[in-house]
């Protein structure tokens, strides 16, 4: 199978650890977090099994051509849009997070709008390259930050003051009834395999349905991380006080033989170059959503060039103007929400998609 | 047509376009009821070979036809196309020889530079020292001797409308991207309408890429014959030029730029280790100075305590910004650099040595720059020149200072940001179709590759 | 067109830069001193340590700037003491908070730790510790054979310096998930101020954010052992009329919560070591007999501290929690544990191995 899929799962849930994945789930522990990990971890690896048998129909397909074939233009661009809307709100919600993670940890004087402005440009820069271009980028960044991750991962399990017991304690309270913020939250650090439908086009996949639970098993590992780690170390109730539990978790970490002597500073290293590549990867999706929502190749040259321009500067427009008009627990909640329609979103592609693969197996026939 | 009008009007013609120069020859010769017109430019043609090939035989054979079989059996004879193209190759040190109705052109070009000296910019440890001179001949015959392939083709062509440089377009035909070469062709052909005189490979470099004003190259220069010997193993194309030692090569990509032969000449673990000594030294280069600003002036906990207190304590009495400081001495260092390429070699030691007590020692005992800096510019300006070819070295010395301001205006952040901006514009470049920059390289020209590219564009 | 993009481009570039401030003009504090204050208006003595940094790097000093004043809270004292110095203070690298003893015995801990855990800039890893007799004069220390100021105290409780077996370490974050968490108590090295050197052989324990129970050198080394972060130790043995002293570099304690009709809690320790000093040339054969006696005096000494802690009602090893997460009932768990607790058997058995018995017999 190809390596990009592989990538995009892998970006997908390794940006979850700073994200509000952590805080949330943190946050109800005590009240059903555990087994609503349990219940997203079986859900979405059969979501993944499906999409990867419909996609296998439609060889080097992206969504936008599947659907030219099977539905009519303007459901089609509704839903495209509404696809296409959603990703650019998950690129959104990266940046805001990165945006409050890097005042608070990097530089607290610089006012919010110039990391807005940092981050934007190359965001918008990047997102009009090509498909193919983009994957080549998210390759070479993760391969470059996969040491990072590596030692992270190590000095973390290997730590000297980790307390098992605690992460016991908190495994007690795994028969609870699943929390629905959990459930949707822990869902979605899957959806990386989402981002196929664009990237279909470009990377050509054969998926294999063993391959779905090799990446299941991985989901575990990294869920099991993203939730009982911070609680090893920072202790089963300090952990709910904690904004951002994953840097707090860092910040336990000493390297004793190194010139960098805090943890903190090579996971905010990590974490900002994640956090470009996460957002870029999902304004690029939703861009080209966009362009096939409105099926852009049949337009004028020159509203070819400019359009893109258009949609992605009104995005930063609504970036800017979220992030002065709502405070962060706002944010919060809205974003929560959010969770919640995309993954609605995400069952009914999958049901769109499966009634693709059904029209097209009796095409055959 | 009257068959004795071309030859007639041919050197009326001919006269006509040249400007009256003395060195232009036009000899009358007869004998033994022959008689021909020998017109050439003496300083180009090789007096010698006129005097031993073409006059003496005029006189020593009898007859008419034995002398025109002669002529036509020496290997530097052609016929006569036109009269542009006779022009042109009267220009490039051919005789013309009008007799009667036969008009013959025999090239005696005397060549005044064929001098292969050894490679003094690419050198290598194990490998073959020799380098291009500065004529096509001997350059195509260099190549040539390396590369025995039936496949090895060979175009030449001329390039620039108001005069004209021979170049030779080398390519081998079985493993060469045909798309590539098509587009190659486009290109030459644009720049043959727009500029009027192309003197160098790098000139011609400039106008081969697309963009207008770039940083990075795409094409590589080189000076050494096995290495373009290799490269056409790999399906590249070739680009000599007459009066050029160095050739051009095409597509390249980044990894082309950071290998030398060495690599291919050294055991295997050896190559590993330089190439990746390569990398280290090309990242220090460009993030030492950004790092040294962004961790003294905004986030000095990012260090260990022991270096933050020593950096505090040799900054003590300098007067101006961490940024400032740096820029001035990155400033001194290029200028140091610079002037060492211009250097009469008499001087060139002593400079250097002044240069580097001047930057070294007397500055810090004056206190206008902290200890650490000095250290800090020396690694800098060294593992610069790790990178095997000199382009993207420079390249390189340019995108350090990008990332400096970058970093000075932006803090910790901006750092970050600009490291992965410059790593997403390498990506984002093309060279001829290849994607410049990608992890995982089959080869240099994958064709898969160039048809999604082209596909994508349009 | 252009000529516009980059105008705008450049304005931004002008308008930023803030953060910014060279190295040279910022004050490291290395070391925060809380102490319980003096007078009647204010609630708290803080005290903060700057480092002078060197004039020259090769010249190595120990100079250091300490001020202090009285104030109600952490943002009181640092904008006091900011009017007091010249340069920029910087929390980056302070590295040891100190408490004084007088202030933890009275006041509550967690209301000053609240500044602490709250603010990016000190490291979760600060190294902290209760300072006898109090934190100012622990700070005002400037050891001879420190290198850099403040340098001793980290070397002490980082493991790249000494390693003596009476320091417990004890980062800021860890301290302040003891200090939430049901079911551990939180933990401090005492460090005794002597003359212009530090002497750190004795532990405190929390208990309502309160300082509650003292160990000595030999508890605080058994102690260390029990976190786990201690590996390396030597005991003394002195029993049946032979006295020699073990080196084990491998020492682990583990216990298990045997819960039921009676509960009881099984501590096992595994060591192998080798003999260290000795008053008497031991014979080969009599290895068996010194290993039985170093596990007699072990077991002793092990259990004499947990019946100690279990008289003070501290629980700094954590048997709370590991009740807690072997028991799934969540809801009154902690009330039972409490009834248990003092109650509760403690059985411990010691496995001594001696490996060697050094140069000489």
């Amino acid at each position: 199978m190809n390596r990009f899929y592989y990538y995009l799962i892998f970006l997908n849930m390794t940006v979850n650890v700073v994200a509000f994945v952590p805080n949330v789930l943190l946050q109800q522990r005590f009240s059903g977090a555990l087994s609503a990990m349990m219940l997203a971890l079986l859900v979405g690896t059969i979501n993944m099994w499906i999409f990867g048998v419909c996609m296998n129909r439609f060889p080097g397909e992206s969504l936008p051509e599947i659907m030219n074939r099977y539905m009519k233009p303007w459901i089609r661009t509704l839903f495209l849009l509404f696809l296409g809307v959603n990703w650019f709100i998950a690129g959104m919600i990266t940046i805001l997070i990165f945006v409050d993670v890097s005042k608070q940890y990097i530089n607290p004087e610089m006012p919010e709008w110039i990391f807005l402005f940092i981050f934007l440009v190359f965001v918008v820069l990047c997102a009009k390259m090509p498909s193919i271009k983009v994957l080549y980028l998210l390759e070479l960044l993760l391969i470059i930050n996969l040491p990072l991750v590596v030692i992270i991962f190590l000095k973390v399990y290997t730590h000297p003051y980790f307390s098992w017991d605690a992460v016991k304690e908190v495994g007690t309270h795994a028969f609870s009834i699943p929390a629905w913020d959990s459930f949707t939250v822990a869902l979605y650090t899957f959806a990386g395999y989402l981002n196929m439908i664009i990237f279909a086009s470009v990377a050509k996949v054969q998926f294999k349905a063993s391959r779905a639970w090799m990446i299941g098993g991985v989901a575990l590992v990294n869920l099991f991380t993203t939730f009982f780690v911070p609680i090893g170390l920072i202790g089963s109730e300090a952990v709910g006080l904690a904004r951002y539990p994953w840097v707090m978790t860092a910040d336990t970490i000493r390297f004793d033989l190194s010139p960098i002597e805090r943890g903190i500073g090579l996971f905010l290293l990590l974490y900002v170059s994640i956090s470009l590549t996460s957002a870029l990867i999902h304004w690029h999706v939703g861009l080209e959503l966009m362009k096939g929502a409105i099926n852009l190749k049949k337009y004028k040259p020159k509203v070819q060039r400019v359009l893109p321009w258009v949609v992605t500067l009104t995005f930063c427009g609504v970036t800017f103007a979220v992030e002065k008009l709502l405070f962060q627990s706002q944010i919060r909640s809205l974003s929560l929400i959010w969770y919640t329609i995309r993954l609605f979103g995400e069952f009914l592609l999958i049901f769109l998609l499966c009634y693709f693969a059904w029209r097209r197996g009796h095409e055959r026939v | 047509m009257l068959k004795s009008d071309p030859a007639k009007s041919l050197l009326t013609w001919l006269q006509s376009q040249l400007a009256a120069s003395d060195d232009i020859c036009l000899q009358n010769l007869e004998s033994k009821g022959k008689k021909a017109q020998f017109f050439y430019i003496k300083s180009i043609c090789d007096q010698t070979f006129i005097q031993d090939y073409l006059l003496i035989p005029f006189f020593e054979i009898d007859s008419f036809h034995d002398y025109m079989s002669y002529l036509d059996n020496l290997f530097q004879t052609s016929s006569y196309i036109n009269p542009e193209k006779t022009l042109n190759q009267f220009l490039h040190g051919s005789v013309v020889f009008i007799s009667g109705t036969k008009i013959r052109l025999i090239d005696t070009r005397k060549v005044a530079n064929t001098g292969i000296s050894e490679a003094k910019i690419e050198s290598t440890v194990q490998g073959p020292q020799n380098s291009f001179s500065e004529d096509i001949a001997t350059n195509l015959n260099m190549i040539r001797d390396r590369y025995y392939q039936p496949s090895l083709r060979i175009e030449n062509q001329e390039i620039g409308h108001q005069a004209p440089t021979p170049i030779a377009i080398l390519y081998d035909e079985k493993l060469v991207d045909p798309l590539v070469l098509e587009g190659l062709r486009q290109r030459l052909a644009e720049i043959q309408k727009e500029t009027s005189i192309i003197l160098s490979n790098g000139q011609l470099h400039r106008h081969l890429s697309r963009r207008k004003k770039t940083m990075f190259p795409t094409l590589l220069l080189t000076e050494r014959p096995d290495r373009v010997a290799y490269n056409l193993a790999q399906g590249k194309i070739a680009i000599v030029m007459q009066g050029n030692a160095f050739v051009l090569l095409l597509p390249s990509v980044f990894y082309d730029f950071m290998a030398s032969m060495d690599d291919l000449y050294h055991t295997y673990w050896t190559s590993r280790f330089v190439v990746i000594l390569r990398y280290l030294g090309l990242f220090i280069t460009i993030t030492l100075p950004s790092l040294y600003v962004v961790s003294t002036a905004y986030n000095p906990e990012l260090f260990r305590y022991q270096l933050a207190l020593t950096i505090a304590g040799s900054r003590i009495s300098v007067p101006y910004p961490a940024f400032i400081e740096v820029f001035l001495m990155l400033l001194m260092m290029e200028f140091l650099t610079e002037a060492s390429l211009r250097l009469p070699k008499m001087i060139g030691s002593t400079a250097t040595t002044v240069g580097g007590l001047i930057l070294g020692q007397a500055a810090t005992e004056a206190a206008l720059v902290s200890n650490i800096m000095v250290i800090l510019i020396a690694a800098v300006a060294i593992s610069n020149f790790v990178i095997p070819i000199n382009a993207m070295g420079f390249a390189m010395r340019g995108v350090k200072y990008l990332l400096l301001f970058i970093s000075t205006v932006f803090g910790m952040i901006g750092f970050i940001v600009g490291l992965v901006g410059i790593v997403a514009y390498l990506v984002h470049l093309d060279s001829f179709g290849q994607p410049y920059l990608r992890l995982f390289m089959k080869s240099s020209t994958d064709q898969e590759e160039i048809k999604r590219v082209k596909e994508e564009k349009g | 067109m252009r000529g516009f993009k980059f105008f705008i481009a450049c304005l931004f570039f002008l308008l930023a830069g803030c953060g910014y401030k060279d190295i040279d003009k910022r004050f490291f504090v290395v070391a925060i001193g809380v102490d319980k204050s003096t007078s009647d208006h204010a609630k708290y003595k803080i005290t903060f340590k700057a480092a002078i940094p060197p004039e020259k790097p090769s010249a190595k000093s120990n100079e250091s700037e300490i001020v202090t004043t009285e104030t109600d809270s952490m943002t009181d004292a640092v904008r006091v003491l900011r009017s007091q110095l010249d340069k920029e203070l910087d929390f980056s690298h302070a590295k040891a908070i100190i408490l004084g003893q007088s202030f933890v015995e009275k006041e509550d801990v967690s209301e000053i730790l609240d500044w602490f855990i709250r603010r990016r800039d000190i490291q979760g890893i600060a190294y902290m510790g209760v300072g006898s007799p109090t934190a100012l004069e622990v700070l005002h220390i400037k050891p001879t054979f420190e290198r850099l100021p403040g340098n001793a105290l980290f070397l002490y409780f980082g493991r790249s310096g000494t390693e003596a077996p009476y320091i417990i370490t004890e980062p800021l974050f860890d301290f302040y998930r003891r200090i939430k968490e049901k079911g551990v108590d939180p933990i401090l090295p005492i460090i005794q101020a002597e003359g212009d050197k530090y002497s750190i052989r004795s532990s405190a324990i929390f208990k309502n954010y309160r300082m509650s129970l003292i160990l000595n050198d030999l508890e605080s080394e058994i102690l260390n052992t029990f976190l786990g972060r201690l590996k390396k130790t030597d005991f003394k043995i002195h029993a049946d009329g032979k006295e020699f002293f073990v080196f084990a570099d491998s020492a682990k304690l583990k216990y298990d919560l045997l819960v039921g009709e009676k509960p009881r809690i099984h501590i096992h320790c595994k060591m192998s070591v080798t003999i260290e000093e000795s008053k008497e040339t031991l014979a080969l054969e009599k290895l068996h007999q010194l290993e039985v006696l170093t596990e007699q005096e072990i077991n002793k000494n092990v259990l004499k501290l947990v019946k100690k802690l279990q008289q003070a009602n501290v629980d700094p090893i954590g048997f709370g929690l590991r009740y807690r997460a072997s028991h799934f009932n969540n809801q009154n768990e902690w009330q039972e544990w409490e009834k248990i607790y003092p109650e509760i058997e403690f059985t411990v058995n010691a496995d001594v191995r001696v490996r060697g018995t050094g140069a000489i017999y």
